[in-house]
């Protein structure tokens, strides 16, 4: 489903993705999702909990396996042998608990997918992770522990991270589901304005306020996804 | 990299992680115990081994060629017998070796060859082959081992018998007297023929102690004669002409610096008395009379003395002897300064040496050994006496070895060693260590038994010999019996045996050369040279493994290492389990993290290699430490073995199976197997864990929220 009439490149196609659980009865969560999301368009995905949004965005991210379906991540087929590559290069994440390495300092977390990708780890590198946490207002944090920083700032560093490898798409999980709301202002400015470089965004969220900053919204519904109906957007 | 930075960063300590952290601890000591233990012991078995294997080759050699029974049946071999040149008599190796013709038959004179003998071995030209010349020529052409040296051996069995003549003391009050016994020793025996160039021999000789040097001194004045040595008065004393010369001899090659009075003691002549002094000493008496008075060199050896003569159920009273203007009294308990008659020996009992010098003019008069004198200095209790007496009564209690002069024992000269023999005592003979502890002595008379046929009759012959020396066999099972003598006296033993009678005797050639491990190397080269000079058959090679005598007792080390091999792997095993759970619990303990780092795009094979190399790290970790403690453990063992002797109570290793000092080297062979062994064993270890973490999906970690 594509409402978007824009023209711009295809980042994230997602054809007819389907997923059950069967224990301990069986469970139809997703059935038959179709999403397109191009370069500069950031989607939202909304729906009350328990309807598989978070394993919408997982499988939408290579984490989880569709029973059923196809995933196009900027022109790469997702399969087995690539997922790496992909989550490494064009995708990064950032998730409701943030997720950070907690025996690193904030500039060695933002490193992580650059020494992953196994690139040297010099001065051009380090001044790069300074760099993206300069852009999250970060740069007087870079050698805390990260198990000294606030909620908010741990959410800078874990987008600071997510942007190391210079990704073409960023799937957010409730990206500010922890934190207050000038916070997660601060959150959501920085994630839209990832967008504008002509990058995507897909997040995830039950937050109507967030999903009406971005350019599409979808509603997660018994399994299927839908458009938001205009009503929802304005109430 | 990105995994070892990983690894690094989990197995360092924290709060945290405690559990893991004593798991990894815990690991890494048990393996370390495992290193040092493995270590250790095959440092120890391999030095051990080394050892016992060079005393093996020492006295034999590390190659032995002997010849097959196509060889004595050859025409080679037999021509000899039917051989006027020959005196009609087989020859040995040796005699082979030293003939110039290599064929002794002459037609003109000799029999015709009988026509069931074999063929003569030509070569190309036409001439008969030499067999033993051949062989040296083989070994001559091997290139690249240093100290290559061949010789020829022989080694028959023969009889041994030994007569031990010994001092011992009479005590009686009156008359103290050194009487003598007598003890034979007699043993069936290999004989071996004393190669005087080996290298070796060095290793395994045991040096002259002080009681052969004074047995041999003693030994001097009789004469070997096997059928006569029964009985002590039936000995045969040398006339003093030849007495005075071997004395001669004998001092020439030792300078005795100081001597002890025999355990009867010795009487202090009268011109030796100074003219003042005090001794504290002990009074022997007889019907109340004071009949000899005993003085220790140490005046707190009164007490142990007087106990002594106690015991041996003499009247004795421990006093002062006083010595005022030259006249002698003595004092105890009961008596003070009663005058002691001139007459009243003196004797002096002292166990430890003192200065003494030989008149050289006494050897030119000396009829027995007894005659000779010596200027002595003895301080006796702070008080010092001297003046010249005779050896009576004394014994040598230090000396010095001057070299260039022909011992009467084993000795170096020139780089050769020399097994002596003389007119008077027979033939020397090396001894093993076995005899040296059932009591024999350097000097010590006796003799080879050998049966020879006549015409009629078997005789009984017998070849007089002496102890001149003793070696140390190492393990070897007949190295107790195994005794070397000169090649002249093996040969004759050798040839009143059945030339083909393998069990009596034996011939072939000893091929010596430093590096043992090139024995199989030099096997294979010298069968090759056999086989294209068209010798092969009637020659076999063996290395010192393969050796009848050393067969079982080298298998035996070699099944011995590998069955600790296999214990030092299983316990290897059960340590690294260890790292299994470690690795396993930290696993669980970072499923979280796992899921980041696979969200970040980390590869299932980098985390597994996280978790591998975690395990490596701790298995060389605790291989490194465990090597280091073996190293200092090698370098103190003295330390160790005394300590573990101690709470034992008695002696750890035996120094007849282990030698003096436990090797200490460092075993590489061991070093290395440890190391790869608890590398790939901890590798091992890592898989489990490996495989479990990249089984952990990163939906399933991240979904849970984490910090």
């Amino acid at each position: 489903m594509r409402v978007s009439e824009a023209s711009s490149e295809l980042l994230l196609k997602a054809t007819n993705i389907h997923k059950s659980y069967y224990h301990p009865l069986p469970v139809n969560l997703l059935q038959g999702i179709n999403l397109e999301v191009g370069a500069g368009e950031s989607a939202a995905i909304v729906g009350r909990s328990g309807e598989g949004k978070s394993t919408l965005l997982q499988i939408l991210g290579t984490l989880e396996e569709p029973c059923k379906g196809s995933l196009v991540i900027a022109n790469h087929s997702v399969e087995s042998a690539n997922k790496s590559h992909i989550r490494n290069q064009l995708i990064g994440f950032v998730f409701q608990s943030f997720h950070l390495l907690e025996d690193y300092s904030a500039l060695e977390n933002v490193l992580m997918p650059a020494k992953i990708a196994r690139q040297k780890v010099g001065k051009e590198l380090i001044e790069h992770g300074l760099h993206l946490l300069e852009q999250v207002g970060l740069a007087d944090r870079a050698h805390f522990s990260t198990k000294l920083l606030s909620g908010g700032e741990k959410q800078r560093v874990a987008l600071a991270r997510a942007l190391c490898n210079n990704p073409k798409i960023i799937f957010a999980d409730e990206p500010s589901g922890n934190l207050d709301g000038h916070t997660a202002e601060l959150i959501h400015q920085l994630l839209l304005q990832f967008v504008t470089d002509g990058k995507a965004l897909v997040l995830v969220t039950h937050d109507w306020n967030l999903a009406r900053l971005c350019t599409n919204q979808y509603e997660l519904k018994n399994g299927t996804l839908v458009a938001a109906t205009l009503e929802k957007l304005l109430n | 990299m990105f995994e070892f930075s990983v690894a690094c960063k989990y197995l360092i300590p924290r709060r945290r992680q405690l559990s893991v952290s004593i798991i990894s601890l815990i690991s890494i000591l048990v393996i370390s115990l495992v290193v040092w233990l493995i270590v250790v012991f095959f440092s120890v078995t391999d030095g051990l081994e080394k050892n016992w294997v060079q005393k093996l080759t020492a006295l034999t050699a590390p190659l032995r060629i002997t010849p097959t029974q196509a060889y004595y049946n050859s025409y080679y071999y037999q021509i000899d017998s039917i051989s006027d040149s020959s005196d009609y008599s087989f020859k040995t190796i040796q005699e082979k070796q030293d003939n110039e013709a290599t064929d002794p038959y002459d037609q003109e004179y000799d029999q015709e060859t009988p026509s069931f003998w074999p063929e003569a071995d030509l070569d190309t030209q036409g001439h008969l082959k030499d067999l033993v010349q051949l062989v040296y020529a083989s070994i001559e052409d091997i290139k690249g081992v240093k100290g290559l040296k061949a010789r020829s051996f022989e080694l028959t069995a023969s009889h041994i018998t030994i007569h031990l003549q010994r001092k011992t003391t009479v005590l009686h009050p009156a008359n103290f007297y050194g009487t003598s016994t007598q003890s034979t020793l007699s043993y069936p025996a290999y004989l071996g023929n004393f190669v005087n160039d080996n290298p070796h021999l060095k290793q395994t000789l045991l040096p002259i102690r002080i009681e052969d040097l004074n047995n041999q001194l003693n030994s001097l004045e009789w004469a070997n004669d096997p059928l006569h040595q029964e009985q002590e008065q039936s000995r045969k004393i040398l006339s003093p002409t030849l007495i005075r010369q071997r004395l001669q001899n004998f001092f020439n090659a030792v300078k005795i610096t100081q001597l002890k009075t025999r355990s009867f003691g010795w009487n202090i002549p009268v011109d030796f008395l100074p003219e003042e002094a005090s001794w504290k000493a002990c009074a022997l008496f007889k019907d109340q009379t004071i009949i000899r008075l005993v003085i220790p060199l140490e005046a707190k050896e009164a007490l142990n003395l007087a106990e002594y003569f106690n015991n041996q159920n003499l009247t004795v009273s421990q006093g002062w002897i006083t010595i005022k203007n030259g006249q002698l009294f003595w004092s105890d308990s009961n008596h003070s300064l009663v005058v002691i008659t001139p007459k009243t020996p003196l004797t002096l009992l002292a166990d430890q040496g003192f200065a003494a010098e030989l008149i050289e003019e006494s050897l030119q008069s000396a009829n027995r050994i007894e005659d000779i004198r010596f200027h002595l200095q003895i301080p006796i209790q702070k008080t010092s006496i001297q003046g010249i007496a005779s050896y009576r009564g004394l014994e040598i209690a230090d000396f010095q070895l001057l070299t260039g002069f022909a011992h009467s024992w084993v000795y170096q000269s020139e780089g050769h060693y020399i097994l002596p023999q003389n007119q008077y005592q027979g033939e020397g003979i090396l001894l093993p260590k076995s005899f040296k502890e059932a009591g024999v002595l350097i000097g010590d008379l006796g003799s080879l038994v050998y049966y020879s046929p006549t015409a009629t009759i078997i005789q009984e012959q017998f070849i007089p010999v002496y102890a001149a020396g003793f070696y140390d066999p190492g393990i070897i099972p007949i190295g107790g019996k195994f005794i070397l003598a000169n090649q002249n006296v093996v040969s004759l033993i050798r040839s009143s045996h059945q030339q083909d009678d393998k069990a009596a005797s034996s011939n072939g050639i000893n091929v010596r050369f430093e590096n043992l491990d090139q024995a199989d190397e030099v096997k294979k080269s010298l069968i090759e040279a056999f086989k294209s000079k068209g010798i092969s058959r009637y020659w076999d090679v063996q290395t010192y493994r393969e050796y009848d005598f050393t067969k079982e007792i080298m298998q035996e080390l070699q099944s011995q290492k590998y069955l600790f091999m296999l214990i030092a792997i299983v316990i290897i095993l059960v340590a690294c389990s260890n790292i299994i759970s470690m690795l396993i619990i930290l696993v669980n303990d970072k499923k979280h993290e796992i899921g980041i780092l696979r969200a970040m795009g980390a590869t299932s094979k980098s985390i597994s290699l996280i978790f591998g190399l975690a395990g490596a790290a701790i298995g060389i970790f605790g291989s490194a430490l465990g090597i280091s403690l073996a190293i200092f453990t090698l370098y103190h063992l003295d330390t160790l073995v005394t300590l573990l002797s101690f709470m034992q109570g008695h002696e750890m290793f035996s120094s007849n199976l282990y030698g003096n000092a436990l090797p200490s080297e460092l075993s590489y062979e061991a070093l290395l197997f440890v190391l790869l062994s608890t590398l790939l064993i901890s590798l091992l270890a890592g898989i489990v864990p490996a495989v479990k973490a990249c089984l952990v999906r990163p939906s399933t970690t991240l979904r849970s929220s984490g910090s």
